[in-house]
């Protein structure tokens, strides 16, 4: 029988979106957020009426500045232009869009089938209505246990792609667009978890050199920032965690410390990664759909 | 915006919203009429053909020069595309040897001679005409990979990837099949959508339904199940027939359909139609058609719209298309959990997911004995795919990958 207690309207996170008409220069700054508004990693595109025509995210953004996106617009206009031009060129097309009523266990079953963890709801004449992610899920795990310990959700340190102090940032860079992930943990020559380095971090850099007074349209052809090694911008001593952690743990560390990621080492040394999506498709696989459905129930 | 003998944009308008019209217009304000040249293997049987038929016309119509070329090849040729196509969506055991590969490049060599490759853009779709890239004269160059490559036989994807690494750019119908080792090359993802004002998904009338029921000898008012797909291993077919088998012992008088095309670049097609011919034994309730027994699109549309379950049991899927098309007309939908199916098929909302045979018959039973269910499902399916698979929004991204190739 079909559980049809909780709708989707009840579990919306953000209401933060951006316009179809929006500059990339606009998008980028609502990405990386700011001390008055916090950043988001993807987000809506909308129309002037409220209607959802697109996704953005901050890997589309880091591909225009290496390059690797809006390289027809560049060659003909600049930089300097090509951040001007309008978010809607370059979005992608939103496939994750539900209906605001639509049972929360059905959108539960697409999130985890699908390994997406964001959801668009709108309304009956398609009007955006807010932003379903893991937050939602992870809000209601706080505190909790479910014996089931990190290592088994985790993304094996073997499987994940790393990066070095020494590393170039546009190096750096370039491996997460490559390999279509957000962030990359930096290990020293010794083996050693030095550091985190995120999409996020490199565009908060990019966009303080982009918006410096000396900025001219010149020096946005070959961005300094990019240029330099990863240790200047990375996060030291970031989160982790013993990997035989319980994932409510890693659930609590993400919320208290406000990070998407969260890394599990075992003496010093990295031996995985959980993200927030690890978590809700773990609690999944482990525990069943329903244990993610009793969360918000 | 409109062709002599084609739809115009803005017939779409009533379905979609002129909201999505004007998005549209916007992103073809930034091509401004470049010419584009699409080829692929055939212009009839299989999904890329179904995709060119509706994408270029609404291209067209939207300002660009689409035009539409095939290559031509012998049995041979086609017998080896066919092993790459199943090596590159996994086979292990499939070898390309040297006569075969050489026999491949050739084939594309005399092919570029015939074909006009002269345009702003040129877009090569999977892997049959993928080494056309050698005769490149000019313009960008994209190959659309339609398949799933997400865990490739190496020792046939090795040589092919030298060819896509010689493109300006790469299109995938999910992020998932992008190829690991893919790197330093432009990817875009390009998700597969369907048109609704096509023959195979417009409105047909109850008569219209019936009367290609009865042409086919298909009782109209017995539940009936089906799949719409090519006869090849990937599809399962003959699981097809062994769900029917499980559902016939509780659903006495149900009904099974199964509908292929034989395309002019699948070899196998006829091979695997006759083992389900040979399978189905002789009874009278399992129903194969094909395009050689006269089905075309409104066939296919009239057999769709009379499912009492639609039923997807690929092994391993692209994109899965058909399972919108059925979502679309309202028919809920027992799927495999293969390539973007669930996508499309959401467990308890548009159809049930299922993982062997057994709980597939379960649900295609309780479906059957329980039509209030099987209708809310489809209504389900029908909103799910307004809202997300339908040709505009293919249309959009197809607008945007020109923008960044030839963009202004």
């Amino acid at each position: 029988m079909l559980k049809k207690t909780v709708k989707a309207s009840n579990l919306t996170s953000t209401n933060q979106y951006l316009g179809w008409n929006d500059s990339l220069l606009k998008a980028t700054k609502a990405i990386v957020g700011d001390p008055s508004r916090p950043g988001s990693y993807r987000l809506p595109v909308l129309d002037q009426d409220s209607k959802v025509k697109g996704i953005i995210l901050g890997r589309r953004i880091l591909e225009i500045f290496l390059a690797r996106r809006g390289e027809s617009i560049r060659k003909h206009k600049g930089m300097s232009s090509l951040l001007q031009e309008i978010v809607g060129l370059f979005c992608d097309e939103a496939h994750n869009l539900f209906d605001q009523n639509t049972p929360a266990d059905a959108i539960i079953s697409f999130m985890t089938e699908n390994d997406i963890g964001i959801i668009f709801l709108t309304d009956e004449n398609a009007v955006f209505k807010g932003t379903i992610n893991e937050m939602v899920f992870l809000s209601r795990m706080r505190g909790k246990r479910f014996k089931i310990r990190a290592e088994q959700i985790m993304q094996a340190a073997v499987n994940c792609h790393i990066t070095t102090p020494e590393t170039p940032v546009i190096e750096a860079a370039s491996r997460m667009v490559d390999h279509r992930v957000r962030r990359l943990p930096v290990i020293s020559s010794s083996g050693q978890l030095t550091g985190l380095i995120a999409i996020t971090d490199i565009l908060r850099n990019i966009l303080d050199e982009v918006q410096k007074a000396d900025s001219t349209p010149e020096k946005l052809e070959s961005l300094m920032s990019l240029r330099t090694p990863v240790s200047t911008m990375m996060r030291k001593n970031p989160v982790s965690l013993d990997a035989r952690a319980d994932i409510g743990e890693a659930a609590d560390l993400i919320l208290e410390r406000d990070v998407s990621t969260v890394m599990m080492r075992s003496d010093g040394e990295l031996m995985g990664i959980v993200s927030r999506l690890d978590i809700i498709s773990g609690l999944t696989t482990h525990a069943g759909i329903e244990t993610l459905v009793d969360l918000v129930v | 915006m409109k062709l002599s003998n084609n739809k115009s944009l803005a017939e779409y308008a009533p379905i979609v919203g002129e909201d999505e019209i004007q998005a549209i217009a916007s992103l073809a304000d930034h091509v401004g009429g470049a010419k584009v040249v699409h080829v692929n293997a055939t212009r009839f049987g299989g999904g890329v053909a179904e995709i060119l038929q509706s994408l270029i016309p609404l291209a067209n119509s939207a300002g660009v020069k689409a035009v539409w070329e095939t290559i031509e090849g012998d049995p041979e040729f086609f017998g080896i595309t066919k092993a790459i196509h199943n090596a590159l969506q996994g086979d292990q055991e499939q070898q390309l040897s040297k006569t075969m590969f050489a026999h491949y490049l050739e084939t594309s060599r005399k092919n570029a001679e015939d074909i006009d490759l002269d345009g702003e853009v040129i877009v090569i779709h999977d892997p049959q005409p993928l080494p056309l890239i050698s005769a490149r004269r000019g313009g960008k160059w994209v190959w659309r990979c339609h398949i799933d490559t997400s865990t490739p036989n190496k020792t046939v994807w090795e040589p092919l990837r030298d060819f896509v690494g010689k493109y300006d750019l790469s299109v995938f119908s999910l992020e998932k099949y992008i190829p690991n080792d893919l790197v330093k090359t432009r990817a875009l993802v390009n998700h597969p959508c369907i048109d609704p004002l096509s023959t195979k998904n417009s409105i047909l009338t109850p008569d219209e339904i019936l009367s290609v029921l009865e042409r086919f000898q298909i009782s109209p008012d017995r539940p009936l199940i089906g799949q719409v797909a090519r006869f090849d291993r990937w599809k399962d077919p003959l699981g097809a027939i062994d769900l029917y088998r499980k559902v016939k012992e509780r659903v006495f008088d149900i009904q099974i359909l199964l509908i292929g095309s034989f395309a002019s670049d699948d070899p196998e097609g006829l091979e695997w139609h006759q083992r389900v011919v040979d399978y189905s034994g002789s009874d009278p309730d399992i129903h194969i058609l094909t395009n050689r027994d006269g089905v075309g699109n409104i066939e296919v549309n009239a057999f769709q719209r009379s499912l009492t379950v639609a039923l997807q049991l690929s092994l391993r899927e692209g994109f899965g298309l058909t399972v919108s098309e059925a979502l679309w007309k309202g028919v809920p939908v027992v799927a495999r959990r293969a390539g973007g199916i669930p996508l499309q098929v959401i467990d308890g909302l548009t159809g049930f997911l299922i993982d062997n045979l057994d709980d597939a018959a379960q649900r295609v039973i309780q479906l059957t004995k329980m039509p209030w269910l099987a209708r809310e499902l489809g209504r389900n399916g029908a909103e799910h795919v307004k809202r997300n698979f339908l040709v505009t929004k293919r249309l959009k991204e197809y607008l945007r990958m020109h923008i960044e190739l030839v963009g202004r």
